[in-house]
Parts: structure tokens; C-alpha cells; sequence
């Protein structure tokens, strides 16, 4: 077996703290797990080579986060100082590596697929953000194979005849004003959508035109198995796609907390669940829109460099970091908020290989960061042979100044974009509680185009179970403290992450001179895993004892949050 | 076992809420004036203020509803006034966002004729729109002292006499409309997802947790 199987700390870097009765039968149970070889069933971090580790228990509080082990570095060269031929016969395969991942997180996947899917129903269609934009891009490049050139708002007759059919300007943004909700009206869009409508028209995406194409040439394939249907079929089978991806994100968070913080396994479903019904992540996972994708490639980056500290950059995982990065830069523009903190990241797992290899840090740096940067390089050539400016959109996306602005204007703007303002800034927002309002609420409920509210008691009401949350959090905090001081370059790398995200949101609503105008909290979900993290840490925040207890409360909560919000829409649409 | 009784709280939990929410009727709009084929008639970026007269204040109204679009959106208060007297009123924080802002207002058992209905707009953050009906200056509301272009769109909501539970199937037939496979399946499909999502993350827990 490869050393990528062995957990990169040993359990004495970490002092265990005394278990409960219950738990110590637990550890004996698992004792016998573990010596009889490994758990292909929970897939947790498997040992087949030395001598068995107890494993932890259940309720035992470990440290949240475990120290990069220079004791390891030994058994890392030991490893490597095997023959290539010993190494590919002891390397896993994929099946292997599928086979550990834990039930726990497939189980997690499939919610997140079935409460997207739930979304997708509920959703009336073109009623999430930027979706006919969306869908019109997918038709354009199925269709006509080419990508879409202008960024109007008339779309091909197929489709303006379903959203005329459909009143979506009268519902758009009108929380009065329901869907359709007559025979004579449904009758009407069925014989519309039955015409032989023209599927293309002249190139627009409106606004996303400028994305760039991978989710969409994936959403072709969908299209194109409906092609015989009418637009709204192609619209639910794409769906249905997003959905799948909304899947992969629960899968990708799931294993980021096994790597992030392996002290306690319970914990990981707390948060795995706590991604997966999120209700904001399954209405935008339900919808035609590239966030779904961008969601997954975001929590897949979390994974690959959260394994990467804890377990040592190879050249495999090099080469899987650079492949996320380049999905992720051909996914979606924002996603170039998340590359700055991914090279930092990838920079100081090399360096930390750098200790013990040399060559092999430069590979790695090498790999993760070429095939990360292809997808740009080829874009940055197609533009120079096409006449283009050589960033193109990605220039246009990170040029953080606008007219008549200053840096530190911008600074002081993007700062009240979320929090409140200091003393001595020039005041944005007009004293409007954007904390609140555009971050909190919007992630207590905002739905189809931001028009789907909440009454405000709600709001305020939820402040309570938020504050509760941030209490226990806290507390994990405090309690390991220690261990987290041991990972501050880890965590820098996911601050780092976080910091790029909001910049780069915070920079176009500064561009775009409408203030708000970015302010959705959608934008914030490539951090989803970071959420899960949160959710687990509070979760270990409340105690060996009642952890637990408190991770089904905090499960319970999220439930209710997204049924209650499921209602909501459907009391909007369709009453 | 503790697992357990902690889920099994936290789903009784929400089945009550559920059901105590279900039994409350859904608001319905009473009276609607200016309403129809509303257009912009003026914006601004600062706080502000109007008033309209020739108003009628429908009985049992809980809600008025203005008509304001704003994508930031500003606190708003509103007075219904006779003559001088303030009769009912009420205030709706920032949390709104898009047309038309609800407001809650305390109930009056009587229909009210005619009112002036005043509204106040704090902590504006960007463009806010009035949206209504464009009429001559003589009976257009007014707004900082001046006549505007027109009258605001103004709707009186009140509870309806029916719960959720009693239009059930009636939004379960509407949830099938302009959807790919129109019909009563849709409601059920959508019962069935969130059943099973339940179920197992149900399961999840009790397996992981325990």
C-alpha cells in the first residue's frame, strides 16, 4: 500500500483526551475493525501496513485539526525509497479509491442530488437568477455549435415564446403576481411550445455570454437528449444536471471535512448534511446556471488541498489540484476569485515537500500549476489570433478600478459591501446594514429573484439559532486552539480562498456603480465546504457529551430551513 | 437512544411547525388601485416621502402594499390618515427586496373612506422606483411638496377566510402548470424527494451519530 493511505500525523502528535464508558467499548470494537484490515465500508483513513492504530471513538474530542508531523516525512521517504514497480502494484486503483470513499458521504451526495432535484421541480421554470440567459447560451452552442456573442436579452422565438407563455416578465421580480395558474393558460403554452420555433436567434446570452463555455458544453448533452422535446423538457432534463452536480458538491465537502478535520467522524455528516440540504445551494443546484458547477469544482479544490496538508502533495494530487483549478477557471468567471488562495496553497504544499525532495516540489509545483493554468494560456492565444484583447473577460473581470475611483475608496467600499463601516470612511451604503440585510438574510431566505422573502420576523428570529451556532463554533475555537495553531498556514490558504471570493464580488458591485447589484449570497457558496466546516466544528464546540446531540439539532435546523423555504416558494408561485 | 429521541424531537418539531403554519390562511388583496399597466413614475436615491389622498381603507385590512421597486432596499413606513388622524399604520424593515413592499398595518374593524395614504422611505441605498398610474397633477400623489407624474399603485391585503391545508390540492394542481409534465404528478414527485431526502439524511444520522 502507498503512504497515501497512511494518515500523514500520528495519534501521538495529538493527546487523547479520556473517553466516556461508552465510547471506550466503541474504541475496542473499533480496535478489532481496524487489526482485521481495512474498513472499506466507512472508508475512513485506512492503515494496511504497521502495526494497527486504535481509532478514535465516536465522542471523543480530538483536536480539530491535526499538526503536519515531521515524524512522517521518515515513513514518507521510506515509502518513497520503494521500487516504482513495488508502488504500482500496491497503488490503488480507482475503483480502489472509490470503494473508501465512506458511505457516509454518498449517502450525503444523494441528498444533495434529491433536494436539488426537489428544487428543480419547484422552481417554475426561468424563476432563478440569470436562467433564461443560461439556457439561451446551452441552446445557442448546442444548436449552432459556436459560442454566443452578445449580451441582449431577446432570445431565440422557442424561447421567448416560453417565457411570454409562461408571464415571466410579469412574475420576475413581482412577489404578487404568481405563475400560471389556469387550464386556458397551460393549454396555451402547451400549443405554443408545440410550434416549430426557430431555436436560434442572433447569438444572445445576455448576462452570460461572457462565462466561460464548460458547464454549458456539458448542459448540451441533456439538451440534446431532449431535442425532440419542447424547451421546457430540455429545461428540467438540464436541471437535472445541475442537480448531479449539486451531488458532487455534498461528495467533495463530505471528504474535505474527513481530511480537514479527521478527529471526529460523526461530525463530518453533521456537516456533509448541513451542505446538502442548504437551501440556497439546492434552489441554485436546481437551476440552468454554471454555480452548480462552480460549486463542486470549489468544494473539490477544498478537498484536493486539504488532503494535500494533511497527507503531502504528490504528483497525482499535484496533477488532480491543477486539473480542478483548470475545470474551475473554464466553469465560471468567479471562480478566478479562488485561484490566488489555490496557488498559495499549492506553493506551501511544495514547500513543505521541498523539505524532504527537491525535484519532487518542483514537479508537483509544475504540474498543479501548468495544467491549472492551460485553459487560460489557450484562451490568452485564441484572443492574440482572434484580434481580442489577450485576457479578454478574465481582464475585465479583475480590473479593480472605475472611473473616477481611488484604491482606497474601493477598499472602503468593498468593506461596508460586508460589514459595517468604520469610523473615518466614506459612507457607501448610506448606514444600510449590509451585514445584515444582504448577507444574513439573503442567506436566510432570498429566493427565485431575490423576490421570494420571508415575513421579517423571521429574520430576526433566526438570529437565535445563528448565534447559538456561532457560540458553539467559538468554542471548538478555544478548545483547540492549540492544534489550529499547529495548521495556521492551512487555514491562511483557506482565508486566503474565502478573501479572493469576496474581493471579487465586492470589486463588481464597486464596478457596476449600482450599490447591491452583486450582493447574493450565491456568490458566496464556492466556500460551501468552509460552511460544512463550521457546521461540524459547532457541532464538536458542544462537547463529547452532547456533541452529538447537538449535531442532530444542528441537522434538524437545516431540515427545517429548507422545507420551510420550499414552502415559501411554492406559497409564492403557486397560490 | 439519545440519537434518537433527539431526532426524532427535531422532526416533530418541524411536523408541528409545519402544520401550525399550513393552518394559517394566505393574504389576499382586498382592493387594488393604480395598479394596472404601472409604469415608472419616479425614482430616487435618497430617503423620501409622499402622500396620496382619495384613498379607501377596506375592513380588516393587515397589509398595504405599495408600489416601490428596489433592488437595495429602504425601510418604509406608512400612515393612513383621515383628515389629520392617523387611524392605522405600520413599518417593514429593509428586508424586502423587488416590487412591492408589504407593509403590516393594525387592523380596523370598519371600511374607511376616504383616507390619505402616506409613506416615508429611510435608509435609501440606491435607485428606488414609485411605480403607478400616470394622471393630471390635480389627483397624482405627492411627494416632498411637489405633485408627482401620477398616482402610486397601492393594494389593501387581509387574510383570506380559507388555510393553506383547505387550497392544498388547489396549489398542488398549480404547481403542475407550466412545468415539462404538467399534471397533479409534479406535487407528488415533490412529496416523494423531499421524503426520501428526509429518510435517509434520518438515517444518516442515527447511523453516524450514534
Amino acid at each position: 500500500m502507498s503512504r497515501r493511505s497512511t494518515p500523514r500525523t500520528p495519534a501521538k502528535s495529538r493527546p487523547e483526551p479520556p473517553a466516556s464508558a461508552g465510547s471506550q467499548a466503541k474504541d475496542k470494537a473499533a480496535k478489532r475493525t481496524t487489526a482485521a484490515g481495512p474498513r472499506a465500508k466507512d472508508g475512513g483513513p485506512v492503515r494496511t501496513t504497521g502495526p494497527p492504530k486504535p481509532r478514535q471513538s465516536a465522542t471523543a474530542a480530538a483536536p480539530a485539526v491535526r499538526p503536519p508531523a515531521r515524524s512522517t516525512v521518515a515513513a514518507r521517504r521510506a515509502a518513497r525509497g520503494r521500487t516504482s514497480g513495488q508502488r504500482r502494484q500496491h497503488e490503488p486503483g480507482a475503483l480502489d479509491r472509490l470503494r473508501r470513499v465512506p458511505t457516509a458521504a454518498w449517502v450525503c451526495a444523494v441528498v444533495a442530488f434529491l433536494n436539488a432535484a426537489c428544487w428543480s421541480v419547484i422552481s417554475p421554470p426561468f424563476q432563478v437568477l440569470d436562467e433564461p440567459s443560461h439556457f439561451a447560451y446551452v441552446q445557442h452552442l448546442a444548436e449552432t455549435g459556436s459560442l454566443p456573442t452578445e449580451s441582449g436579452l431577446v432570445f431565440p422565438p422557442a424561447e421567448e415564446t416560453a417565457l411570454e407563455d409562461l408571464r415571466y416578465p410579469a412574475v420576475r421580480e413581482h412577489p404578487a403576481v404568481p405563475t400560471i395558474s389556469s387550464y386556458a393558460a397551460q393549454h396555451r403554452l402547451e400549443h405554443d411550445l408545440a410550434l416549430p420555433n426557430s431555436r436560434t436567434g442572433n447569438g444572445n446570452a445576455g448576462v452570460a455570454t461572457s462565462e466561460p463555455p464548460l458547464y454549458y458544453a456539458l448542459e448540451t448533452i441533456p439538451y440534446g437528449l431532449e431535442s425532440g422535446g419542447t424547451v421546457l423538457d430540455r429545461l428540467a432534463l438540464m436541471r437535472l444536471l445541475s442537480a448531479v452536480m449539486g451531488g458532487f458538491t455534498a461528495l467533495f465537502a463530505f471528504l474535505f471535512l474527513r481530511e480537514a478535520l479527521p478527529g471526529a467522524r460523526w461530525a463530518w455528516t453533521v456537516g456533509g448534511l448541513g451542505v446538502a440540504l442548504a437551501p440556497l445551494f439546492g434552489e441554485m443546484s436546481g437551476a440552468v446556471n454554471p454555480d452548480a458547477m462552480l460549486f463542486a469544482v470549489s468544494a473539490a479544490l477544498f478537498f484536493c488541498l486539504a488532503r494535500g496538508f494533511r497527507r503531502g502533495i504528490t504528483p497525482r494530487l499535484a496533477a488532480a489540484t491543477g486539473a480542478v483549478l483548470a475545470v474551475g477557471v473554464s466553469t465560471k468567471l468567479n471562480f478566478v476569485g479562488l485561484v490566488p488562495g489555490a496557488v498559495l496553497g499549492v506553493l506551501a504544499l511544495c514547500a513543505n515537500e521541498w523539505r524532504s525532495s527537491r525535484r519532487r516540489a518542483y514537479r508537483c509545483l509544475a504540474l498543479a500549476l501548468g495544467i491549472g493554468a492551460s485553459p487560460i494560456a489557450l484562451y490568452g492565444i485564441v484572443n492574440v489570433f482572434s484580434g481580442h484583447p489577450v485576457g479578454g473577460a478574465f481582464a475585465a473581470l479583475v480590473g479593480f478600478s472605475r472611473e473616477g475611483g481611488s484604491l482606497p475608496g474601493e477598499i472602503a467600499y468593498i468593506w461596508q459591501f460586508y460589514l459595517p463601516r468604520l469610523p473615518g470612511m466614506k459612507s457607501y451604503f448610506h448606514d444600510f446594514p449590509t451585514t445584515r440585510v444582504y448577507w444574513f438574510d439573503g442567506f436566510v431566505g432570498r429566493y427565485g429573484w431575490l423576490d421570494t422573502t420571508f415575513p421579517n420576523w423571521v429574520y430576526t428570529a433566526a438570529l437565535i439559532p445563528a448565534g447559538l451556532i456561532a457560540v458553539l463554533f467559538a468554542r471548538a475555537l478555544f478548545v483547540y486552539r492549540g492544534a489550529l495553531h499547529n495548521r495556521l498556514s492551512e487555514i491562511l490558504v483557506y482565508c486566503a480562498i474565502s478573501l479572493g471570493v469576496l474581493l471579487i464580488v465586492g470589486a463588481d458591485d464597486y464596478l457596476h456603480k449600482i450599490p447591491g447589484e452583486y450582493a447574493e449570497p450565491r456568490y458566496l457558496l464556492p466556500m460551501l465546504a468552509l460552511w460544512g466546516a463550521v457546521l461540524t466544528l459547532a457541532a464538536r464546540g458542544a462537547g463529547r457529551r452532547w456533541g452529538p446531540v447537538a449535531g442532530v439539532a444542528i441537522v434538524s435546523l437545516v431540515l427545517a430551513h429548507d422545507i420551510f423555504s420550499q414552502l415559501l416558494v411554492i406559497s409564492r408561485y403557486y397560490r | 437512544m439519545r440519537i434518537k429521541a433527539a431526532l426524532a424531537g427535531g422532526l416533530g418539531l418541524i411536523a408541528v411547525a409545519v402544520a401550525v403554519t399550513l393552518a394559517h390562511a394566505p393574504t389576499t388583496t382586498v382592493l387594488s388601485r393604480s395598479t394596472s399597466g404601472a409604469k415608472t413614475l419616479a425614482s430616487t436615491t435618497s430617503d423620501a416621502g409622499g402622500c396620496q389622498s382619495g384613498e379607501v381603507l377596506p375592513r380588516d385590512t393587515s397589509a398595504i402594499r405599495l408600489g416601490l421597486f428596489a433592488v437595495t432596499s429602504p425601510a418604509v413606513t406608512v400612515r393612513v390618515l383621515q383628515g389629520s388622524h392617523r387611524i392605522t399604520g405600520g413599518t417593514l424593515g429593509v428586508d424586502w427586496s423587488g416590487e412591492g413592499p408589504t407593509v403590516p398595518v393594525a387592523r380596523l374593524p370598519r371600511t374607511v373612506s376616504p383616507v390619505e395614504v402616506c409613506f416615508t422611505l429611510k435608509s435609501v441605498a440606491s435607485v428606488v422606483e414609485l411605480l403607478g398610474r400616470k394622471t393630471p397633477a390635480a389627483e397624482a400623489a405627492i411627494g416632498e411638496g411637489m405633485p408627482l407624474p401620477g398616482r402610486i399603485g397601492i393594494e389593501y391585503l387581509r387574510s383570506g377566510h380559507r388555510s393553506w391545508w383547505s387550497v392544498a390540492v388547489s396549489v398542488a394542481r398549480h404547481l403542475g402548470f407550466g412545468h415539462a409534465a404538467s399534471g397533479a404528478w409534479d406535487a407528488l414527485l415533490v412529496i416523494a424527494l423531499a421524503a426520501t431526502f428526509i429518510t435517509l439524511s434520518s438515517w444518516l444520522v442515527v447511523r453516524e451519530l450514534r
